[in-house]
């Protein structure tokens, strides 16, 4: 019979900001004033009611020259051309799959958008469509990059590389798509063992490094093969990272995670769940990240 | 216990780990998430209780009446249970959904309580045959993370030991 631990109720501490960063953070809820200056440009979660700039969002003013914008901390994903976002299936269409990616709005993947296995190169015939769900069926996890946001805010995808497509065994975290760093890249192979594809989106796909680096049509094929239990671990250990880094409110990116899971390696990872672990790991993690930037 | 679709990778990830006792966040198969207690959240109650083990939230209050004892056990009191699955614990409870998920815990729960080692029902008899304790146990499901049985029995008993 193994032990519950428990727990007295106590007063949640606030999140102490980081007091590195210079200048005051100029912070607004809906229906703030921010400027009566009529000589700003609005930008976005703003609008304008007499001669009043107003915050329609809760979050950071930022200021870039003569534009205004609201950044709010949580929000649904807002796309952008040129994102990496991570999506589960939702629906399968016509020509096209509906994919759930964490915004207002389902995302759309068009057949034509998506790689034919054999990466061959010609029109989507009637035997495509209806071999559709051969290739992705509902609750399937694909990674893609946004080509194009429609008027409405609904995004579409296109998988047209092989380094996008259908994703294998791993675990997926969701978090915030404000705490996802903006990079160069997004697929990360972490020296610890395991990879880790940052969405745009706020889907985090933690997955054990493939050893072999042929690419397999697309990746249609997913390896069904057992993981080892070190993969595991690794990948176990990496989830709970992220976890604390989000409830500590901590941008998320490859150094940030990597410092945070050797941070916990002192820990088994079980114990990271617990609140004053996750404290103590964050707290490191944000001393090696200043120390850092120099 | 809301549903969530998973891909078939993600499925047969799960259940290897499983296999080899390790869960996707880490916990072998016997590891309990750390539960919250917290006693005496409901004022117009004789004792009441709240349990939070991970996403699950369960609040129980109790309230002691005067009754009569039941026929069969005349020197007893005894306990009623009454489980409500509210709707904003998981979308599948709205309307009538939750009722027979209700039903079925209560159940449980009479039968784990009416032994004779869980609580001393003797105690709650103050006249035999004529007036005896009734204690009215309330279970209300905040939100439903897995695991009811388990949060529910803790949240019971809480509330029974704060009981005054």
């Amino acid at each position: 019979m193994a032990a519950v631990s428990m727990r007295l109720p106590v007063a949640r501490k606030t999140v102490v900001p980081a007091a590195s960063r210079g200048g005051e953070k100029h912070l607004v809820a809906p229906g703030d004033t921010i400027t009566t200056d009529t000589g700003y440009m609005r930008g976005h979660g703003t609008y304008v009611e007499d001669e009043k700039l107003i915050a329609s969002v809760a979050g950071v003013v930022e200021r870039v020259n003569k534009l205004v914008c609201v950044r709010a901390l949580k929000t649904r994903y807002n796309g952008e051309v040129g994102d990496i976002v991570v999506g589960r299936i939702t629906e399968v269409q016509q020509k096209r799959w509906k994919v759930e990616t964490n915004s207002r709005l389902d995302s759309v993947l068009l057949l034509s958008s998506m790689n034919l296995p054999g990466g061959e190169l010609r029109r989507r015939s009637a035997e495509d469509e209806l071999a559709m769900r051969d290739y992705l069926q509902e609750g399937d996890l694909i990674s893609a990059e946004v080509q194009s946001v429609f008027s409405d805010g609904a995004v579409s995808l296109h998988t047209r590389s092989l380094k996008y497509g259908k994703l294998g065994q791993g675990v997926l975290v969701q978090v915030s798509p404000s705490l996802v760093k903006r990079q160069k890249t997004h697929f990360h192979d972490l020296p610890c063992g395991a990879s880790v594809i940052l969405g745009n989106n706020g889907f985090i796909w933690i997955y054990p490094t493939a050893e072999q680096k042929d690419e397999e049509a697309g990746g249609f094929t997913t390896n069904l093969e057992p993981v080892p239990l070190s993969d595991r671990e690794v990948i176990s250990r990496l989830r709970n990272c992220i976890l604390a880094l989000v409830t500590q409110k901590l941008m998320l990116f490859d150094t940030s995670i990597l410092y945070c899971y050797e941070a916990s390696l002192p820990h088994q990872i079980k114990d990271i769940l617990k609140p004053e672990v996750m404290e103590e790991i964050v707290l490191e993690t944000r001393q090696r990240l200043l120390d850092l930037e120099g | 216990m809301a549903s969530v679709v998973l891909s078939e990778a993600e499925k047969l990830y799960i259940v290897h780990g499983v296999q080899e006792d390790l869960r996707t966040d880490g916990r072998g198969c016997e590891d309990y998430r750390f539960a919250e207690v917290e006693t005496g959240v409901v004022s117009n109650t004789s004792g009441s209780a709240r349990v939070k083990l991970g996403h699950t939230d369960i609040l129980v209050g109790v309230k002691a009446e005067m009754g009569t004892p039941k026929l069969e056990k005349p020197d007893e009191g005894y306990l009623e249970f009454f489980v409500d699955c509210s709707a904003n614990a998981t979308p599948e409870f709205e309307g009538r959904g939750g009722e027979e998920l209700g039903m079925e815990i209560a159940n449980t729960l009479y039968r784990v309580f009416s032994s004779e080692n869980t609580v001393d029902l003797k105690s709650l008899c103050i006249n035999r045959r004529e007036h005896c304790w009734v204690l009215y146990v309330d279970v209300l499901l905040l939100e439903c993370g897995g695991n009811l049985f388990d949060t529910i029995s803790i949240a019971v008993k809480a509330a029974l030991f704060n009981t005054r």
